[in-house]
């Protein structure tokens, strides 16, 4: 029995340890699935001037992936525009919506959130174009050590499962 | 929702919350910075609420009438209006900007006037069913300004449109159509094709090589750059139905633009829109 809560210990000490790991992997997709949406925005507000609830629609019929959540929250906000303003909307989006990114990632999504929809099609390409730069930086910086990151967290999974089950049995 | 909910649901929440049945007749909404909130009504402004319009009250409005879509209004905005659902127009003023010697757009919006469509189903009907109807003569509707050219002009359109007549309509300013998105927010029949955003003369063209129409509307033909289109189409056979700021026959030979065409005797007929003492008058001219 000691022998079984021991394994039991270290398997969920060590998919605690991979659980970590794929959060990493779903947060690089996350950035990649947030530049995609960004970009998607910048066409077309700068080609076709679509207006700001064509172009949400659009994103969460494309199906982006990881990005769902923080689509479907602008989607139910834009129908409250008026009660609040966009740039509350958006910001509230990136809040639930996308949980994980770094705090420069939010900070530089806020800034894009008080430009959106206020100014002409020129002027919002440029701040979306300043916005996916801050987020691909993040997401470079993410990637560069990912692969190591994962490794470590599964081996400090692995590693205090160990010694978990040796102290206890 | 009609066009006085909309215009309601556009207005500020604290301006909106204090308005009573006795609004419901208002012509138009006017918010200006730093000076209570007015409604428009038989000619006179009422002041709605108690409680001053400020900066932000206006960029709230533009954000619902745009719907947080500014540069996709910009075009209109540059013309000093934004078209919002329910055939409402928003007049703006402020500080424009200028390109190149073009207008671009207009910045730091210091007044708006929300502008609420009374569409008059059935007006005029004796002189069009007339005037229209079996009758192929090109039309000149004319009144002074605000007298009601643009109401009628509408319902010439819907009543040619709903007796099968394919009608093309040039609404450069969008006042005859009011399309939003796509969809026109006033009932124009079903055999209607509207341009709308372009220059008059060069929707009548497009409209004639591409839609086949059997009649092309314009609302006011002002400028000479206009005059070629209404040529073109009466040279292809397609009727031309127009508008002109004119109180008179008479007036309305005055003006140069006007003179060349009834010389060239493109239009045959003028309906002309005379008011007494508040009621609509129509009554059809042979032009010389």
């Amino acid at each position: 029995m000691s022998w079984l809560g021991a394994s039991i210990i270290v398997f969920a000490c060590t998919a605690a340890g991979l659980i970590k790991a794929r959060s990493l992997t779903q947060l690089d997709r996350l950035y990649s699935g947030l530049i995609a949406v960004l970009g998607i925005m910048k066409s077309e507000i700068s080609s076709r001037s679509a207006p700001m609830d064509e172009i949400i629609e659009l994103i969460s019929c494309g199906q982006v992936r990881y990005i769902e959540p923080f689509t479907e929250h602008l989607k139910q906000g834009l129908t409250h525009l008026g009660e609040n303003s966009f740039g509350s909307i958006w910001d509230g989006a990136v809040a639930e919506g996308l949980r994980g990114i770094s705090p420069r990632s939010v900070l530089a999504l806020k800034s894009l959130g008080s430009t959106l929809g206020r100014y002409e099609a020129s002027e919002q390409s440029a701040a979306i174009e300043r916005c996916i730069t801050v987020i691909s930086t993040e997401q470079s910086q993410l990637q560069s050590g990912l692969c190591a990151n994962k490794r470590m967290y599964i081996g400090i999974g692995a590693a205090s499962g160990l010694m978990l089950a040796i102290m206890l049995v | 929702m009609n066009a006085y909910d909309e215009a309601v649901r556009l207005l500020p929440a604290k301006t909106a919350a204090v308005l009573g049945k006795e609004y419901e007749n208002a012509e138009e909404f006017r918010l200006r910075t730093g000076v209570m909130p007015t409604a428009l009504i038989d000619g006179r402004e009422i002041v709605i609420g108690k409680q001053s319009v400020t900066d932000g009250d206006i960029a709230c409005v533009v954000e619902k009438a745009t719907n947080a879509s500014v540069h996709t209004a910009q075009p209109e905005i540059a013309k000093g209006f934004i078209s919002c659902r329910g055939g409402i127009r928003i007049g703006v003023c402020g500080c424009g900007i200028v390109h190149s010697g073009r207008i671009t757009g207009i910045r730091d919006i210091s007044s708006l006037s929300i502008r609420i469509p009374h569409e008059i189903k059935g007006c005029g009907q004796d002189v069009l069913q007339t005037a229209l109807i079996g009758k192929t003569d090109n039309i000149l509707i004319l009144s002074p300004p605000g007298g009601g050219k643009t109401t009628l002009l509408r319902e010439s359109i819907r009543l040619l449109s709903l007796s099968g007549n394919r009608v093309a309509v040039a609404d450069e300013r969008g006042e005859l159509a009011a399309v939003y998105r796509g969809k026109t927010q006033f009932e124009l029949g079903d055999c209607c094709d509207v341009m709308t955003g372009i220059p008059k003369a060069e929707a009548a063209m497009m409209l004639l090589r591409a839609m086949n129409p059997q009649t092309i509307v314009v609302d006011e033909i002002s400028s000479p750059e206009d005059i070629p289109a209404a040529q073109t189409a009466a040279g292809c056979g397609v009727r031309i139905i127009a508008s002109a700021h004119a109180g008179s026959v008479q007036e309305l030979e005055k003006r140069p633009v006007y003179k060349q065409l009834l010389e060239e005797g493109i239009f045959g007929l003028a309906i002309i829109i005379e008011n007494d003492n508040g009621r609509r008058h129509y009554r059809c001219e042979v032009l010389p």
